[in-house]
């Protein structure tokens, strides 16, 4: 009767997040599967006639005269550059968010929670505008150019806006708050004492960070890299803005099939491709994550 | 204690392994250490010991280089030390809370020094498997350290710190941690390492029943000084600062006023409730005034129905534990005064309030500076 009733009341309390993932997460996923084996309407939408093209096409062309299959590598390179971008991206933010995280974490316990009160600030605004007042900072007429030129280290603007420099300077900038949050946490669970132990065991401190900080933050740093690489890999407002639109990322690619190319099951199956690279990534850091489990438990 | 003469002045001739020269070391308006000098011996075993705040282990992490003195130096073989780094200095720690590194096996902690000095693989291998082997735990080599119990995880600590053959070992309350019983046992351990490794170790302690079990010599801080540096012996038998009598062992400390000097070259002094007791007096003190005398509690005994007591009190109660008791005494001042009995008491003569007489040797009372 109990347990019936204990049961039933899980059931009732479960429902609402179920409700929620089914709308929201399974249903779209399950829309976007349909729509990627259908043949694209004229006017967009879809056409219900079951088709692999959109699979097919992601790399090869067909030979409009003889339906024959070429090898088309366009695709395949935009993927290609979104992952180096992305790459790149997470490894900017490595670099600029590992000394940040640090000097957080080893400032006075009172005074930690400000300082990632700061770091958290900038997702008070709206992306989309931060990525507009990235552009106006560098623009060839932007503060970044402008002032170069009135130091007098450059003569001509540099032009980094509408180039990849650009899209990974905003992907960074975008990105770096996931970055930081983690590995701070990674760090600051750090016992300092053991920095000390490597001092006196004859480390310099870039031995320190190599032998004891980096292996002790391992988690921090994977954690940072995955939260920064697969929104990256996703972007679609920084490329869009900062790269001109004229290089592609994923996330535009996949835009533009559901809007000027009108060619929706395509759209699906690059989503549906991108998904699953970002579900090899996920694999592979819980595999890691698993190796350090058992490593250390 | 060194019994060999011929040793003994030997080293007195050899410099010392690690020399404090006038060290100060300011923490903002907080003065750690005041104008601290200190010798430490080539393979002595030196204890640093006093009460929390007392500057002993500002003074080790000076020594290991982790803080940077104020003013003053430090060498270690007549060489100044003072500014060198951690890394750079050829001496190594035992953490109070061991901070072995949580990423690496047994092996890989005990090797990481030699690591880090750049020796050869099959070097490490062998010296880590050495100290493993002289802290009785080879068969742990390949554990990771949180698999490790707080006992071995301390010889881990030891072997770790050992490995590089340092010059001087320094001990930060490595044994605070561990149950008294496994703490006794790695007393007579680490005095066994010592002697057998021949370096020179730098312990600190806030016990002083640790400090006289295990040193060679003893520097009994308080307040960022030394106020005594000598042999457990000297230490406890001839505590140069009343401080130093008060924290080492129990002690009766008695203040009365000198009277006369004894043929024997003993004060007599007249105590505040009226009884006279003729105490030991350093020569350098004066021989008049108010003074305190220092009586140990093993130093007097209970007076026979027959016999002239020294000092007589009311008894207020009677510890026992096990090999003797500790008979609490009021005496007539009003200050408590302890003494040991080692025999059986009789219970018949022990009712609290009872009037008893304690005999005191000239020899075990001590006039104090």
């Amino acid at each position: 009767m109990l347990s019936r009733r204990a049961g039933l009341s899980r059931a009732a309390l479960l429902a609402p997040a179920l409700a929620i993932i089914l709308a929201v997460g399974v249903l779209p996923l399950g829309i976007t599967l349909v729509y990627s084996v259908l043949t694209p309407g004229t006017y967009g939408g879809v056409s219900w006639a079951f088709s692999l093209d959109a699979y097919v096409q992601f790399l090869f062309e067909r030979d409009i005269f003889d339906d024959t299959l070429q090898f088309n590598g366009a695709y395949l390179s935009i993927f290609a550059r979104s992952i180096g971008l992305a790459f790149g991206a997470t490894l900017g933010a490595l670099i600029l968010g590992f000394p940040t995280a640090w000097f957080i974490a080893t400032r006075p316990r009172e005074q930690r929670n400000l300082w990632l009160f700061l770091i958290t600030l900038p997702f008070w605004t709206n992306l989309l505008i931060r990525t507009y007042a990235m552009l106006l900072i560098i623009r060839d007429e932007g503060i970044v150019n402008l002032s170069l030129m009135q130091v007098g280290l450059i003569s001509e603007p540099l032009s980094i806006l509408y180039t990849d420099t650009a899209v990974f300077i905003g992907l960074i900038y975008a990105y770096l708050p996931f970055m930081v949050l983690p590995l701070y946490a990674s760090l600051e669970k750090i016992d300092m004492r053991l920095l000390e132990a490597g001092y006196d065991l004859y480390a310099g401190r870039w031995k320190v960070l190599r032998h004891v900080i980096v292996p002790l933050a391992r988690p921090g740093i994977v954690a940072g890299c995955v939260l920064v690489f697969i929104p990256g890999l996703g972007a679609y407002i920084t490329p869009e803005l900062l790269g001109g639109g004229k290089k592609l990322m994923i996330g535009n690619m996949i835009a533009m099939q559901f809007g000027s190319s009108r060619n929706w099951p395509f759209g699906s199956a690059a989503a549906l491709i991108l998904m699953a690279l970002v579900v090899l990534v996920l694999l592979a850091h819980a595999r890691a994550a698993g190796r350090e489990g058992r490593a250390h438990g | 204690m060194d019994k060999d003469p011929q040793r003994q002045t030997d080293r007195a001739r050899q410099r010392p392994a690690i020399a404090a020269r006038r060290l100060t070391k300011r923490f903002g308006p907080i003065e750690a250490l005041k104008d601290l000098s200190l010798d430490i011996r080539e393979n002595e075993f030196f204890t640093l010991l006093g009460p929390s705040g007392c500057g002993k282990t500002t003074l080790l992490r000076l020594i290991a280089g982790f803080e940077l003195p104020t003013t003053g130096r430090i060498e270690l073989d007549g060489e100044d030390i003072s500014g060198l780094p951690p890394h750079r200095r050829p001496v190594n720690t035992v953490f109070q809370n061991y901070a072995l590194f949580p990423h690496m096996t047994v092996a890989e902690n005990v090797g990481f020094g030699l690591k880090m000095l750049g020796r050869s693989r099959s070097e490490i291998a062998r010296r880590s498997a050495e100290m493993l082997e002289l802290v009785e735990l080879g068969a742990m080599a390949g554990r990771r350290v949180e698999q490790l119990s707080g006992g071995q995880q301390q010889r881990v600590a030891l072997a770790r710190a050992l490995a590089p053959a340092p010059r001087v070992l320094l001990l930060d309350e490595p044994l605070a941690a561990l149950d008294l019983k496994l703490r006794k046992a790695m007393q007579l351990e680490l005095k066994k390492l010592q002697a057998e490794t021949g370096i020179t170790f730098v312990f600190v302690t806030h016990d002083q029943e640790e400090a006289l079990t295990m040193s060679d010599r003893i520097a009994v801080m308080r307040a960022g000084e030394v106020l005594q540096v000598g042999s457990p012996a000297e230490i406890y038998d001839r505590p140069a600062h009343r401080f130093v009598a008060d924290f080492i062992g129990e002690i009766n400390i008695l203040e009365g006023r000198i009277e006369r000097m004894s043929r024997e070259g003993h004060a007599l002094v007249r105590l505040g409730g009226g009884a006279e007791i003729e105490a030991r007096l350093d020569p350098e003190l004066p021989r008049h005034g108010a003074v305190s005398v220092a009586v140990r509690p093993e130093g007097a005994r209970l007076a026979g129905a027959e016999e002239a007591a020294t000092i007589e009190g009311r008894l207020e109660h009677v510890v026992y534990f096990g090999s003797g008791s500790h008979i609490h005494l009021r005496l007539a001042s009003g200050e408590p005064f302890v003494l040991r009995h080692s025999g059986p008491v009789d219970p018949q003569h022990l009712q609290p309030g009872a009037r008893l007489g304690a005999c005191i040797a000239p020899e075990q009372a001590r006039v104090l500076a």
